[in-house]
């Protein structure tokens, strides 16, 4: 049984991953899904927007961050993100956008990066544009942010928090995407359940070990650039510290 | 980026893109309907249209539509895959564990009938990207009431999105000349020092960009100008024949297998 077990474990951690995975692709979910995501994830981008409004309303200067901030999680998402397994993916650049930016603003950029992703690229598609949307930009970055913001203050260390910030922010990406699959597709005999342990198998567990990836990525990058750039990082915390007020 | 190139080079890129996103999106819609002869239809016209009209090479086109396969295949292996019961009739059905699991007749129909409608989906929404570029789509979308402010980011987004790839791209080339990427530990390494000077590139630049902005009058708004079109009666009609006639055909086949 155990070696069942370890068999399969191994099994999955060898299965080629997917490029993009986590994008549901244009034309999978049936139509009352796609309106119903794009529904829920509505009410999200519309509070990011007002408060990228009242944010760039005093100070102007930010409109083109926030337009370089977009380009660079696009550039990001195309990057080759190494893995321990052997595999490769892309980083979703979720994690250091909540940390850098806040929940808000990210959900307003982030929704715009997938339907670059998907017009330019084809990863994810404009009738999935919603699914997608609620998944990365919306359940991701909150996650994260939450995360970071719970670590600092229960005392840990700082790459501890940007650590568990962007992998705890990946692996529920991945699982928002799965249960998202699991409620367009209940298993016949079984139901939401069982397609949910099946989704979560195919497209959760066996990106745990690229969620850990993307923890590492995000630590050495953050490290690098208080190293190297101090000011920039305090300015953005001013930022930051605005957009928690404005809420 | 390949789709892009096309969406400024197609030859249909005069034509007005509302008409575009028109048929794109009304085609799509029918295609929800579930049934197997709609959805070829669908790809076949969709073909059509792209290859002979737009001037798309078939290989191109091709190429894109197999792009997504990966997903496609795991995503819907795991739909059909299901546990059974003994009294089931099943096509394929094998142990894990002490379960059986297999695939059933219905859940193969499922399965197949939404392989064809991701198809037939996917190259509908390939026809407006490969014939409607970003900047037409987004001046229909000004004309639908989308927030000035979205429009805006994603005009500054697309436009950075091009340079910031070129640097990320000249960095990678760079770090691998010099055995960035040689080992697992040096590729964290690396992709870090990436990311960081990517973002720093970034940060200064859209700093940069605020004060040649402001040095040149800059008061919030910027205002770039829209393409000029035309509607065309005759593309209208034809989309609306075509539309009804799958339509009908939607309705009085029986492509469901149900």
């Amino acid at each position: 049984m155990l070696k069942n077990v370890l068999i399969f474990f191994v099994m999955i951690m060898l299965l080629p991953r997917p490029a993009f995975a986590m994008h549901i692709m244009e034309g999978f979910l049936p139509l009352k899904w796609c309106i119903a995501w794009y529904l829920l994830a509505l009410p999200f981008i519309i509070v990011g927007l007002f408060s990228i409004q009242k944010l760039i309303k005093t100070k102007p200067r930010l409109k083109m961050l926030l337009g370089f901030a977009g380009a660079f999680a696009f550039v990001l998402s195309a990057l080759k993100l190494p893995s321990v397994t052997g595999s490769c993916s892309h980083p979703t650049g979720v994690g250091l956008g909540a940390i850098l930016f806040g929940p808000w603003v990210m959900s307003v950029v982030g929704t715009i990066v997938l339907l670059f992703q998907a017009l330019l690229l084809a990863h994810g598609g404009i009738t999935t544009l919603g699914a997608n949307a609620f998944s990365m930009a919306v359940v991701g970055p909150l996650i994260s942010y939450c995360v970071y913001r719970v670590a600092k203050r229960l005392g840990g260390p700082q790459w501890l928090a940007v650590f568990l910030a962007a992998a705890l922010g990946d692996l529920l990406t991945y699982v928002t995407t799965s249960l998202q699959l699991a409620l367009a597709f209940p298993a016949n005999p079984g139901g939401f359940v069982i397609s949910f342990v099946k989704f979560m198998g195919i497209f959760a567990v066996t990106q745990l070990p690229l969620a850990v990836s993307e923890g590492l990525l995000t630590v050495i990058t953050l490290n690098l650039l208080s190293s190297y750039n101090e000011d920039m990082l305090t300015e953005l915390s001013v930022v930051l510290k605005e957009v928690s007020y404005e809420r | 980026m390949l789709i892009d190139n096309y969406a400024y080079t197609n030859k249909l890129r005069n034509v007005h893109p509302g008409e575009k996103l028109a048929f794109a999106l009304i085609t799509m819609a029918i295609g929800f309907i579930p049934n197997l002869y709609v959805h070829l239809v669908i790809i076949f016209i969709i073909a059509v249209v792209l290859v002979f009209k737009a001037g798309i090479p078939a290989r191109v086109f091709c190429k894109l539509l197999f792009l997504p396969f990966s997903f496609l295949f795991i995503g819907i292996l795991t739909i059909v895959i299901n546990p059974i019961t003994e009294g089931d009739k099943a096509v394929m059905a094998f142990k894990v564990f002490n379960a059986s699991v297999g695939i059933t007749q219905e859940s193969l129909r499922a399965g197949g009938l939404l392989f064809f409608r991701t198809f037939a989906l996917i190259s509908c929404f390939y026809f407006l990207s490969l014939t409607t570029s970003v900047v037409d789509l987004m001046m229909v979308l000004k004309r639908f009431g989308v927030p000035a402010i979205f429009l805006e980011l994603m005009h500054l987004i697309y436009r950075f999105l091009f340079v910031l790839m070129e640097t990320a791209e000249r960095i990678y080339i760079s770090q691998c000349s010099r055995l960035g990427y040689s080992s697992l530990k040096t590729s964290f390494y690396s992709l870090g020092m990436l990311t960081s000077s990517l973002f720093t590139k970034a940060y200064r630049d859209a700093e940069m960009l605020h004060v040649a902005l402001e040095a040149r009058g800059y008061d919030g708004e910027l205002n770039v100008l829209e393409g000029e079109y035309c509607v065309s009666i005759k593309n209208i009609f034809l989309i609306m024949v075509t539309e009804t006639m799958l339509l009908l055909l939607a309705l009085n086949t029986g492509g469901s297998f149900r």
